[in-house]
């Protein structure tokens, strides 16, 4: 790991970053927090050495009852939690850990490129064991028999967020637009997003209901801090119980999400079925194969039991 | 024996302002005029043949001002004598992943790694050895001409103590089993960094971050064919060690190398990564015990059998074969012993020392063997082990002489203040106790060339009255430094603010031969209070301001071959209570309480020991949750902090530590280890507490979530 040699812009609109992006022809980097892109720079993972800082853009520090700025660093979406729905801040506290939490931002986390443990490891270690299709190489070394790559998403917000029914806004040049957050991401591990090169995610709208219905998320990890998830479970269930959202994460390449809706109110004594159900609309998304610290069927048992034991706690 | 007025009493270490408000030099902070930058090139392979090297294109960029290759350095070092192994930088082959194999010396450092980029060599690929079993067995390309018979081993231990059939006779059970234990790294914050500087007279200066500045002299005036005197090291803050520190490292030779070609000072320091190929880390094991008791409750036998391996160079690694066999049987009377060990060699990177050396892996499997064993004979595990403690002033059966001797206590302060016989048997589903114990030696009684005395400290009263102590004692953060001072002022009855201590620098220091076997505080504490001694003397006879002061080892041990290994002047001893929960749901276990137990002779400083016994839970349930190396065809994985997955501060449990004080006659004020023996007990206990909450006995090492939760549903029937 060595430091690099670099180009750091600075523009303070999100017009004059698309901008310098554009004089840069693509071959540019935007920053944020720069925990993950700074340390992947490190590893040689990033092709340019060109980066546009958004640290200087206010817009994206803004945040609302029912939206947050995707420059909002996870510390401050912790400390202004109180008028956002509580998962997120109890969510945003399982992420990394304080120091790292100070700079990392939610956009980042939202965008959060597939990690892999073949991809996020060092160039000595991907010259001596080969590097895979998402560094330098051609293949996926997880599965080396598909062209495809197995990087999992592994960011803990998106799921909460899409399980919360949050839509993200997103800047180009053609102004900004707003998609679902289910339609931001690629499902490619290569690539993670659907927005295009250039576009910036501005910030994150939360639903009208978002602060009425009862949500939770757990994270499976081998320590309590630091660690990213190697599963990642939320449920919010309306006020009027008579939708359920359940999301997973860090089990494919994208965040998935699943709805159940009932006629009547989903009742404490209904979880086991509804558990059921809304697993099988979410377990053809997983497509978790043997690149994080636990094994694929350990993750996908664990996503089990953390659904039973949300949906129960919803209920309670 | 409370008599004394600084010794015993709580202090800060000294230095511990610096360190918390960052005034503290650490080796990377170190500058000079002219520094130069080294970064060294590391082979992608685990065993392949050096065809050619090409530096060329590296030489010609411009701030590079040197580049070194391996065949300019061949003399081999290690830190015993008896294996001499490893070099600056690969000759002609490299036996693991992350080998050196070129240096450069450049302006930057960014120019320096640029530079590396631009190095071809090429090689010609060997067979590759990772597994133990084949290498116990003639090989094809044995990784160094040296082992036996053309296979891998290194080193073989044969002993045998007592008579095993006879143990067979009396025998009414026995427990035995196989385990497995990953490799671990030492985890110590700061990366190893070195800076040389070698003058144009002829005089060497390396400051670095090591555990043994006298060794790392030792071997510099070696390969450098070089006058001791010519050769200085200096030991800056060291930020921990762990056993990491405790070799000369082919860093340190290699940045002195290439200041001599440039003729400026030339700084290295390590990438994490660097740190996890070249750390020396607790040798991965494969052991199989079998421990008999009788009818009454006695142990019969041991029957012991190692294979530890110990990557691609020696180290440490003879006295760690000897270690995992003779530091095994205590606390405990054992008289009939059979230890079988053999260290193989293996493309991996090499193992070395590690906190506990040699026997954490071995311990952990007697004292589980023990707890099954008290099962079996439906009797509790703490009286069983109370039933078979040595004694004081006793010898064990390999020889080693026991004088003070608090394991009693140990075991029946844990007990009380765990409220084991209240509680255990008591808890809810899921929730356990377990307990061990253990000793360990209080620093090695021989010294690793015959020709170094073990301690030598020269204090003196400077003009202005107060006083300096000379020691070549490395501070690595235990407090070393902080103990000479306490010593000295309790002996010149002034206040510990009077003291200076001026340490680990071989131009200015007497001779000490380093923080490793956790031999500082009783020879180098015994060394400084001889020396206040002498000074005080000629202070009150007015025959000078100086006191010199050494310590020498008494003669202990047997005639056996081997019979120096594990033999210390005297030896701690400790207990632990471990309470967890398991959670059979997830396999997840966690640790709410651990009580820990340590007679340490006489706690100089009770707040330093009781972080060294905090320092030691923490290692300890590193190792049994959560800590490996993973490796794949040589490769590690897992190089960083983020995936190599030390306890974080979130998951370590109360720990309440519990100092016993056993009064150790040839300990300075009755002062013994206090530095790796804690570690001990605290794996087994997690794992016989994990059996006592769940049922499920652990056998390989680290017990994560995944394989915890595999073993609860094998035991439930449930197919995975």
């Amino acid at each position: 790991m060595g430091s690099r040699q670099f180009r750091l812009m600075t523009p303070r609109t999100l017009a004059e970053a698309i901008s310098n992006y554009d004089e840069l022809n693509g071959d540019a980097h935007y920053l944020a927090g720069g925990t993950d892109l700074l340390v992947n720079m490190r590893e040689q993972l990033t092709g340019s050495d060109n980066l546009i800082s958004l640290a200087l853009i206010d817009e994206l520090k803004e945040m609302s009852r029912f939206t947050i700025g995707a420059g909002v660093t996870l510390a401050d979406l912790i400390r202004g939690a109180q008028q956002l729905p509580e998962v997120i801040g109890r969510t945003a506290r399982l992420i990394a850990g304080p120091a790292i939490r100070e700079s990392a931002t939610v956009g980042g986390n939202i965008l959060l490129t597939g990690r892999c443990l073949h991809y996020n490891c060092s160039a000595l270690n991907r010259l001596s064991a080969g590097a895979c299709m998402k560094a330098e190489g051609d293949l996926c070394i997880a599965v080396p028999q598909k062209s495809k790559c197995y990087a999992p998403f592994s960011g803990d917000l998106a799921p909460v967020l899409l399980a919360l029914g949050a839509k993200v806004r997103v800047f180009g040049k053609e102004g900004e637009r707003e998609i679902g957050l289910d339609r931001l991401y690629s499902g490619n591990g290569l690539t993670t997003s659907t927005i295009a090169p250039g576009e910036i995610l501005t910030k994150v709208t939360l639903p009208g209901d978002a602060l009425e219905v009862r949500a939770a998320y757990q994270k499976l990890r081998p320590r309590s801090a630091m660690d990213f998830p190697d599963a990642g479970v939320a449920v919010a269930v309306t006020k009027d119980r008579r939708r359920v959202r359940a999301a997973l994460g860090a089990l494919s390449s994208a965040p998935s999400v699943f709805i159940a809706e009932s006629p009547s109110p989903v009742v404490k004594e209904d979880w086991k079925s509804l558990s059921d159900y809304i697993w099988s609309g979410l377990a053809p998304s997983i497509a978790a194969v043997r690149n994080t610290t636990y094994s694929p069927s350990y993750r996908r048992e664990m996503a089990r039991l953390f659904l039973d034991n949300l949906i129960v706690e919803a209920l309670s | 024996m409370s008599e004394e007025q600084v010794v015993g009493k709580s202090m800060p270490q000294l230095g511990s302002v610096e360190k918390a408000t960052g005034q503290a030099i650490y080796t990377d902070d170190l500058t000079f005029d002219n520094l130069h930058h080294a970064a060294i090139l590391r082979s992608p392979f685990a065993h392949a043949r050096i065809i050619s090297i090409d530096t060329s294109a590296a030489m010609a960029l411009p701030g590079v001002k040197a580049v070194l290759t391996g065949g300019e350095y061949t003399e081999r070092f290690g830190v015993l004598p008896i294996s001499y192994d490893e070099t600056a930088l690969a000759v002609d082959r490299v036996r693991h992943v992350g080998e050196g194999v070129c240096a450069v010396a450049a302006t930057s450092r960014d120019i320096a790694r640029q530079a590396l980029d631009l190095i071809h060599v090429e090689y010609e690929r060997l067979p590759e050895y990772f597994d133990l079993e084949e290498g116990c067995h003639a090989v094809a390309h044995p990784i160094h001409d040296h082992s036996r018979n053309g296979t891998n081993i290194h080193k073989e231990v044969n002993l045998l103590f007592g008579d095993m059939e006879r143990a067979e006779s009396e025998t009414r059970y026995w427990a035995e089993g196989e385990f497995e234990f990953k490799g671990i790294t030492h985890g110590f914050l700061e990366p190893h960094s070195a800076v040389a500087h070698w003058q144009g007279d002829g005089e060497l200066t390396l400051w670095s971050s090591t555990q043994v500045p006298f060794y790392v002299r030792r071997t510099l005036a070696r390969v450098f064919n070089l006058d001791r005197e010519k050769v200085r090291v200096i030991k800056p803050y060291v930020g921990g060690g762990f056993g990491g520190k405790g070799d000369t490292f082919p860093h340190e030779v290699v940045v002195c190398a290439l200041s001599r070609k440039i003729g400026h000072p030339v700084k290295i320091t390590f990438s994490r990564e660097e740190v996890f190929i070249s750390h020396h880390g607790r040798h991965p094991s494969l052991i199989k015990m079998k421990l008999g008791v009788d009818r009454s409750g006695a142990f019969t036998g041991l029957d012991l059998d190692a294979t530890i391996d110990g990557g691609a160079f020696g180290s440490f690694g003879v006295v760690t074969t000897y270690y995992n066999g003779v530091l095994t049987q205590g606390p405990y009377k054992i008289d009939n012993f059979r230890y079988r060990g053999r260290r193989v060699y293996t493309n991996y990177p090499p193992s070395g020392a590690m906190r506990g050396h040699g026997a954490v892996n071995t311990r952990f499997v007697k004292e589980c063997l023990i707890d099954e064993l008290a099962e079996k004979m439906g009797i509790d595990p703490l009286d069983l082990r109370l039933k078979n403690l040595l004694s004081e002033n006793t010898l064990t059966a390999t020889q080693f002489r026991i004088t003070s001797n608090g394991m009693k206590e140990c075991i029946e302060r844990v007990r009380q203040r765990s409220g084991w016989d209240e509680r255990r048997g008591r808890l809810p589903h899921g929730r356990g106790l377990g307990a061990a114990a253990s000793f360990f030696i209080s620093g090695s009684a021989l010294t690793i060339n015959r020709d170094d005395p073990q301690s030598i400290v020269r204090t003196v009263m400077e003009e202005d009255g107060r006083f300096t102590v000379y020691s070549g004692a490395s501070d690595i953060g235990q407090g070393s430094d902080t103990v000479l001072a306490q010593v000295t002022a309790e002996v010149l009855a002034v206040p510990v603010d009077r003291i200076r201590v001026i340490s680990a620098d071989t131009g200015l220091c007497p001779i000490d031969i380093g923080s490793y076997s956790s031999r500082v505080t009783f020879m180098a504490g015994n060394a400084a209070r001889t020396a206040a001694l002498n000074l005080k003397q000629a202070l009150e006879s007015g025959s000078g301001i100086e006191g010199t002061g050494e310590y020498i080892s008494p003669k202990l041990g047997g005639n056996y071959k081997g019979a120096g290994a594990g033999l210390s002047p005297s030896y701690s001893f400790c207990a632990s209570v471990a309470d967890v929960e398991v959670s059979e749901s997830t396999g997840q276990v966690k640790v709410h309480k651990v009580w820990l137990a340590h007679d340490c002779g006489r706690a100089l400083n009770p707040r330093a020991v009781e972080g060294q016994i905090e320092g030691s839970v923490h290692m300890g349930l590193g190792q049994m949750l959560s800590e490996a190396l993973d490796f794949k065809d040589g490769v590690i994985g897992n190089s960083s902090l983020l995936d190599y997955k030390m306890v974080l501060s979130t998951d370590v449990p109360e720990i309440e530590a519990i100092i016993v004080e056993s009064d150790d006659p040839e300990g300075p004020f009755g002062a013994k280890e206090c530095g790796e023996g804690a570690l001990h007990p605290v794996l087994p206990a997690v794992a016989n507490a994990i059996y006592n909450a769940c049922g499920v006995r652990v056998k390989k090492l680290p017990v994560s979530a995944e394989s915890l939760w595999l073993a609860l549903r094998n035991k439930a029937g449930v197919k995975c």
